[in-house]
């Protein structure tokens, strides 16, 4: 993909980005942005959001919706960074080098600093006056059984070493000051619940909505344990973060520029009814009892933007972001792992499954070495969902279907290149899972294709070789008509 | 200069309890009147879909298409009904670390939704 260079050259202007209005603006002077003025129900931004995701072009318009019915004086941001390319831009980067400049920084921080006070305390609503009801929050499926909030970054802090963990989490509207939080066990901020648990104590949950891409990108990514993720930010842009301590818990920190920050606690006994929702499989999940999260406090700006991301059936904004976190991820531990051998990862459907492209010439000096980067990744990726691995070599192009349909057609054969790891741990919302067998319906059979180039003699030279129009003349006509190649 | 092109205006406070708002309260209403009941709106409804408004049972099908093509066809405004399809008889459903939970949250976890924790016994 190849950006505009006035996109790239605003993009170099403006970043860092501080806050949601300040990315808003930018992709408002790059053509990135459609203010829409007419009246919108909730429900309608969910079709919206759902339509736009599937816009071929990569850097299309997100949408600021400024009359939402029934919510005078909100605006609801969507699909603002809802395909790689964008969110590569919201890093102050191009898709081409995102993943080498992002994973060298990883994982390197610098703290944020704390400001005494920020835009996200400019209104302030405590006890009665809490009423979760006075944000816009959307439904994204239509038997979603009431709204969920779906950007919202979880923060929370470890009982035992002060670690400040975040992570983005949906919480199901429950009622004017409760909500019920879906933490996924094993995953760091279900392990600091836990710990809470243990002692009996609620753990303080702080939840925050409409900060810029970049903060989501890094609160997302799977970070070690003990690693802040709030650092990261700092790493990348070159600058810190300003943060300021929550009302409620003061030790607590969210980015000042926040747009809504929930207060509360989760008691560690008390549990709702959770779902059902459009899942990332594209289907309702089944309904599930859950940890409450009681608000206490909710600060915000005056003129708050709400941000939510649309889920369920890709693409969608949801599944953007959850890729590119994964890809990021996946590759600095490939990379970090087996060197050079690696040379993209492709993740789809949140991860769920993963094109991993490795280069040949390493390949035939260690045969069989590519088949190891599938379980690697699976576990950076998340085992409790990926089920499926593709490993391509260089000569595919991993971001582009055609070419992996084609590396699937060409380079795989049933009986030899399909591995499967039998019973291994996945999710109960799979649909293909066990229905039939009960006990075995978190199984799933993690498969591994691989549709390398077969080995030798397969490419000898005076025998095989890609079969493509002389170089130097498609050289010159990509160089000659360079939209007629690349506008895919 | 650039973050003041989003400026807006200060809102009233508090924020105005519109129409819409009251809908979506109504909603958070049916969905925890279908909890206080539970058990007796799953040992009637089991494996089907409902339709919850003003606190009543309203529509009820078998597939959650049906329940769409209902819905259209009687203009029923999503923002004040609850849809929630009831899991079948038997069926083993998620409890977030059910071995966390003290006796007295069982107990009352039991009440209402006893079918799902029977394969922790």
């Amino acid at each position: 993909m190849s950006y505009p260079e006035e996109v790239v050259k605003l993009m170099k202007d403006r970043f860092p980005f501080r806050d949601l209005r300040e990315r808003l603006a930018f992709c408002d002077d790059a053509g990135m942005l459609i203010r829409n003025t007419d009246e919108i129900t909730r429900q309608e931004i969910s079709a919206l959001s759902y339509m736009v995701a599937r816009e071929k072009d990569p850097l299309h318009p997100g949408l600021l919706e400024e009359n939402i019915k029934g919510w005078p004086g909100w605006r609801f941001a969507h699909n603002t960074f809802d395909t790689r390319e964008k969110l590569s831009l919201a890093c102050g980067t191009t898709l081409d080098r995102v993943y080498v400049e992002l994973t060298a920084k990883m994982w390197t921080g610098v703290p944020p600093i704390e400001v005494g006070t920020g835009p996200c305390k400019e209104l302030k609503f405590t006890g009665d006056e809490v009423d979760l009801t006075m944000i816009p929050v959307m439904l994204s499926g239509e038997f979603d059984s009431t709204p969920h909030f779906l950007s919202n970054l979880l923060n929370n802090r470890d009982p035992e070493t002060g670690w400040q963990n975040l992570a983005n989490r949906r919480i199901h509207l429950k009622g004017k000051n409760r909500g019920v939080i879906d933490l996924v066990p094993g995953q760091q901020d279900s392990v600091i619940f836990m710990k809470y648990a243990m002692m009996g104590k609620p753990m303080p949950c702080i939840t925050m909505n409409g900060v810029e891409p970049l903060t989501y990108i890094c609160c997302a990514l799977k970070a070690p344990a003990g690693f802040a993720e709030l650092e990261f930010w700092g790493a990348v842009t070159g600058r810190p973060l300003e943060v300021v301590a929550s009302e409620t818990h003061k030790e607590i920190y969210t980015p000042s520029h926040a747009e809504i920050v929930l207060e509360g606690d989760v008691h560690p006994w008390e549990r709702e009814m959770e779902g059902p929702f459009s899942e990332y499989m594209g289907y309702y999940c089944p309904l599930a009892v859950r940890i409450v999260n009681r608000i206490t406090t909710v600060t915000m700006r005056e003129d708050p933007i709400y941000y939510q991301f649309y889920f369920g059936v890709t693409p969608s904004e949801g599944d953007a972001i959850g890729n590119f976190v994964s890809e990021l991820a996946a590759f600095k531990d490939l990379r970090d792992k087996l060197g050079p051998l690696v040379t993209a990862v492709r993740a789809l459907d949140y991860g769920v499954g993963m094109i991993i492209q490795v280069d040949k010439n390493v390949i035939k000096g260690i045969p069989g070495i590519h088949k190891h980067t599938a379980p690697l990744a699976r576990i950076t990726m998340g085992p409790a969902w990926n089920h499926v691995a593709w490993i391509v070599d260089t000569d595919t192009n991993i971001w582009d279907d055609r070419d992996i349909l084609r590396a699937m057609c060409h380079k795989m054969m049933g009986d030899k290149d399909i591995d499967f790891i039998r019973y291994s741990a996945d999710s109960r919302l799979h649909p293909a899972a066990r229905w039939e067998f009960p006990e075995d319906d978190t199984l799933c059979c993690f498969t591994i294709m691989d549709c390398t180039e077969p080995p030798p003699p397969h490419d000898m030279w005076y025998r095989r070789g890609q079969a493509l129009p002389p170089r130097a003349a498609l050289e010159e006509m990509e160089k000659k008509y360079p939209n007629i190649y690349k506008k895919k | 200069m650039m973050a003041a092109k989003f400026k807006g205006k200060r809102l009233p406070i508090p924020y105005p309890l519109t129409p819409e708002r009251k809908a979506l309260q109504k909603q958070l209403e049916n969905r925890q009147w279908i909890e206080d009941n539970w058990e007796e709106l799953f040992g009637k409804y089991a494996g089907r879909i409902v339709l919850v408004k003003d606190k009543k049972i309203v529509e009820v099908t078998g597939t959650y298409d049906d329940m769409s093509k209902i819905i259209r066809e009687k203009g029923y405004n999503l923002d004040e009904v609850c849809v929630l399809g009831f899991p079948p008889a038997g069926s083993k459903l998620t409890v977030v670390w059910p071995e966390m939970l003290p006796p007295k949250a069982r107990e009352i976890l039991e009440r209402k939704a006893y079918v799902w924790l029977e394969h922790l016994k």
